[in-house]
């Protein structure tokens, strides 16, 4: 530790001058604000403006510079032997050296910004204010950005010295080196891209960005170790070692995503479900142990246990899998490459499904995706084209583009020759007087039809059909102010007025009645009315923090998820508690304690299959652990479905 | 004493560059105090033997040994012991004289400051002036300097009189001599100035073509090669002297007129009157040989053969 010490204090005092420039450039922020064409800017801001102009050309160019010649130099002209002449060890050359380079380069940094930071306002908080990286960096990263910064450059800048000057023939490893390392590092990140697991990508890059770290500095100690001298020994023992390290690091790297992108439906240890419709399959996606934010989507048959991989999911808009109202189809997108997807297909009603591709991708700017009640269409919404497709490989058989100022928003297919569109207007800006209109596209004609017009900003109606009468309905929040009313799409007539309310869900209940659920704090209840809009009935439910309405288990026999928080501390526990409700009289009792419902109102992928009376989706419960449960209506007892094991 | 256990042991060391040889199969072995003179020309393959012998640089081949240590794996304990100038002065040029002795007196034990200082002030090195603004004399008094304050055990001087001017060498030499028999210290030194250190090397080595031509103690090697004139009466009398001096293996032989003159590396007395027998009534004049005779007679024209 002597001799170490002796080293970075000698090597530091070697180089003094730089100590001398950085604190003759720290004072250009202090007289900036002087100059005449500094104009009525505040001084403390032109001082900062111009500091951190030179500490970001003036740290990264001596970072350069020291990089290139702390060793590299010493060894091109000869000098290099004085250290081994003395009794240092290899590794006391080199991080001595390091240290002392990396501690100047700090230093300049910090010499340049003092005067700045004693002038400004509040010195204190001047590092701990925030800064432009902020939403893009770790909270821990950006005041370390800077000493990284020439830490990495100083490194890399020392490498690049050792190769150039050396210019031997391991030259060719060097290139072969960066593009193994660099296609096994995009080939084990790039799948996670830009949207299908953030975290891993994240992950991922750092473990490449730290193994290059470790990699140069692990292949200057080796080199200052076995190449001592020799220029060329030297970039040889720099070569093996840097590209061993990084070669090595990407590759199990690629190996650990690779088992990350295998995780199968037996690996899930926590399952939410994603789409639902008639029938036995559903669509789920899940967590498993070490995969962190990889969701894996399946196709599942939960009576039969079939399944098909759907490729992992986006984290957002993206994951959506859209059933076929006869639960016979469904229709995905698949991430490919960045902001694109590939629209996948698979016929559920095959012994075994398999996704077949559909030949079609679609951009980040798609809206929405529909599926018709048959599964022989489908439609998708991007910007202002609507396009529908039908076959294997899809071809368009019709296309509209959807009028300014329109902003299309949703489709459904009413029938499979009949696309219904939702799109809105933002007159006024967000929360500006906005309209929302419904269209419907008439692919045998190739043309919009009727439009309604609805006075609202808001996107998120909610669309329900009568089953016995056909009769569509909406609900349409109005303005800002959450006043929500039921109307009749067709004509946009109001046909109840909800007041304003909190969260609310409306469906038919397939006998022309009208199924609305209040999520009201100290006042959660359900009314039931008539298709006029006249209230029939009015049943109180228990108190919980979030209250849902969950399908129907048997006829007059409503599932509803309750909600409540638990547990205290940072960690946000919930209470889940699952009751049927008996619509004819009014009374309610509990199914399970422990589980909820995973029909959910919001899931506007779930089609309206899935809400008929007893279908499988409105039997199956979620359990806390994450588990999936298939509850018989007969008896209420509870069978586990997905994980299967577990 | 076995040949491992002497201070400094090279042995069957073999140096690449790339397909070239610079060193090949070199063995030698200096004994503790001795002072080696290891001779050649330039490009002979010295420093690459002495860089590896420091441990600076990987023998291909062969190994080499510093005080029982081998050098390239124990290079650090073997410099603890060791004193190693360079052929070109690789000090720090930012760093001043004052400077180098404040680290060197942190990394290295025994490390006199006052042997240090007294030096550069006889010879005149400037103390606060960074290395890099010192002249060339000055940097190489600076380096040796640094050596020997650590008082080393094993001294490696690599054309240490390189660029000096003839008074500043003779002053080194001389100053070296005196330091060392002081001390007892073990000298490997490469020089070019033979007439300087062929009073102070008690043996020598000459390598030519990365391969040592000779390795023998200096008394031995200057009793050894001897000129030899010849002055025939006639030409007749002259090609009978160049046929029976063939027996001898001369290393150089020049005939001006009828008048030879030859250089033999083995030129005992008996061997000599043999000769001047089997060439009839010849007046011959034998001369000793300085060590730089020696040296080009060896080395001049690249042809000559080891003795």
């Amino acid at each position: 530790m002597r001799a170490f010490l002796a080293l970075v204090r000698h090597e530091i005092r070697e180089r003094r001058a730089l100590l001398a420039a950085a604190a003759v450039a720290s004072l250009l922020p202090v007289v900036a604000p002087l100059l005449p064409s500094t104009g009525s800017n505040p001084a403390e801001d032109i001082r900062e403006a111009v500091m951190w102009v030179i500490v970001g050309g003036l740290a990264p160019l001596f970072a350069l510079l020291l990089g290139v010649s702390f060793i590299g130099r010493d060894l091109a002209e000869g000098r290099i032997g004085f250290y081994y002449a003395q009794p240092l060890t290899a590794p006391t050359i080199w991080f001595g050296k390091l240290t002392a380079v990396v501690l100047l380069v700090w230093a300049v940094e910090a010499i340049v910004m003092l005067p700045t930071i004693l002038l400004a306002p509040d010195p204190v908080s001047f590092l701990g204010r925030p800064s432009a990286l902020d939403p893009y960096l770790p909270e821990w990263l950006a005041p370390a950005l800077l000493p990284l910064a020439g830490l990495v450059i100083v490194l890399v800048a020392h490498a690049a010295g050792i190769v150039w000057r050396a210019r031997s023939a391991w030259l060719v490893v060097d290139l072969v080196g960066l593009l193994v390392a660099a296609a096994l590092a995009w080939l084990a990140i790039s799948p996670f891209l830009p949207l299908v697991a953030p975290d891993i990508a994240i992950g991922a890059a750092w473990w490449v960005f730290g193994w290059c770290l470790v990699g140069l500095v692990a292949a200057g100690a080796v080199q200052v170790a076995a190449g001592r001298v020799d220029p060329q020994r030297c970039h040889r023992a720099l070569s093996t070692t840097l590209w061993t390290i990084l070669v090595v690091s990407t590759g199990a790297l690629l190996a650990w995503t690779a088992w990350v992108r295998s995780t199968d439906l037996d690996d899930l240890d926590s399952v939410d479900v994603l789409a639902m419709g008639r029938g036995d399959w559903i669509a789920v996606w899940g967590t498993a142990a070490g995969r962190f934010d990889y969701h894996p989507r399946f196709l599942v048959n939960i009576d039969d246990g079939r399944s098909v991989p759907l490729g992992p999911g986006t984290g957002w808009a993206g994951s959506e899998v859209w059933l076929a109202d006869d639960g016979r189809t469904a229709v995905w997108l698949k991430p490919d490459g960045f902001l694109s997807w590939t629209i996948l297909s698979a016929d559920l009603a095959a012994e075994h499904p398999v996704p077949r591709s559909t030949g079609l991708t679609i951009g980040m700017d798609w809206e929405d995706v529909a599926i018709a009640p048959d599964g022989a269409r489908f439609a998708t919404l991007e910007g202002r084209m609507l396009a529908v497709y039908e076959g294997l490989p899809a071809e368009q058989i019709a296309a509209t583009h959807i009028p300014e100022p329109l902003n299309p928003i949703q489709i459904t297919f009413d029938d499979p020759d009949t696309v219904r569109v939702l799109a809105s207007s933002r007159e006024g800006g967000p929360t500006g007087p906005g309209r929302s209109w419904l269209m419907w596209f008439d692919l045998a004609g190739r043309r919009l039809t009727d439009r309604v017009e609805i006075p609202s900003p808001w996107r998120w109606g909610r669309y329900g059909r009568d089953g016995r009468t056909d009769h569509p309905l909406t609900t349409i929040a109005v303005g800002g102010d959450r006043h929500v009313a039921i109307r009749d799409p067709a004509t946009g007539e109001v046909v109840r007025d909800l007041g304003v309310t909190g969260f609310w869900s409306v469906r038919l209940l397939g006998d022309g009645r009208i199924l609305v659920l209040f999520d009201h704090d100290g006042d959660d209840r359900l009314e039931i009315l008539l298709t006029t809009g006249e209230l029939a009935a009015t049943i109180d439910l228990p108190e919980a923090d979030q209250v849902f309405d969950a399908g129907m288990i048997a006829p007059e026999r409503l599932l509803v998820g309750l909600v409540d928080p638990s547990g205290g501390g940072e960690e946000r526990l919930e209470h889940l508690r699952t009751i049927v409700v008996d619509l004819r009289s009014g009374s309610w009792s509990l199914v399970s304690d422990g589980h909820l419902p995973a029909l959910r109102r919001w899931l506007a992928w779930t089609n309206s299959g899935a809400w008929e009376v007893g279908s499988t989706a409105s039997r199956l419960l979620r359990a806390e652990n994450g588990s999936l449960v298939l509850l018989d209506p007969a008896t209420g007892e509870l069978r586990r479905a997905l994980p299967a094991s577990g | 004493m076995t040949t491992t256990d002497q201070p400094l042991v090279v042995d069957r060391l073999t140096v690449r560059y790339g397909k070239v040889t610079a060193v090949d199969d070199v063995s030698f072995t200096v004994g503790p105090g001795e002072v080696y003179a290891l001779l050649g020309r330039n490009g002979a393959g010295k420093s690459s033997a002495i860089s590896c012998l420091v441990g600076q640089r990987r023998a291909a081949a062969g190994e080499c040994r510093l005080l029982g240590m081998d050098s390239w794996r124990l290079r650090r304990r073997a410099m603890e012991r060791v004193g190693v100038v360079p052929e070109s002065p690789d000090l720090p040029p930012g760093t001043s004289a004052v400077e180098l002795g404040r680290f060197l007196g942190r990394v290295r034990r025994g490390w006199s400051a006052a042997d240090f200082g007294g030096r550069l002030e006889r010879v005149g090195v400037p103390p606060r002036l960074p290395a890099g603004r010192l002249s060339k004399g000055q940097r190489r008094q600076l380096a040796l300097a640094a050596v020997l304050a650590a008082a080393p055990e094993v001294l490696i001087l690599d054309d240490p009189t390189l660029g000096l001017d003839a008074v500043v060498r003779r002053e080194l030499l001389s100053e070296l001599v005196g330091e060392l028999a002081d001390r007892g210290t073990t000298v490997l030194i490469t020089t070019h100035d033979l007439t300087g250190i062929e009073g102070i090397a008690d043996r020598v080595g000459i390598m030519r073509r990365g391969r040592v031509l000779l390795d023998e103690p200096m008394t031995e090697l200057k009793s050894r090669f001897r000129r030899l004139r010849f002055m025939p009466a006639d030409g007749a009398t002259a090609d009978r002297v160049e046929r029976a001096l063939a027996s001898l293996e001369p290393l150089v032989t020049r005939r001006v007129g009828s008048q030879i003159d030859a250089v033999v590396g083995r030129a005992d007395r008996d061997g000599i009157a043999a000769l001047g027998e089997t060439a009839g009534r010849v007046e011959i004049e034998v001369e000793p040989l300085a060590l730089e005779e020696i040296f080009v007679a060896l080395c001049g024209d690249e042809g000559g053969g080891a003795s």
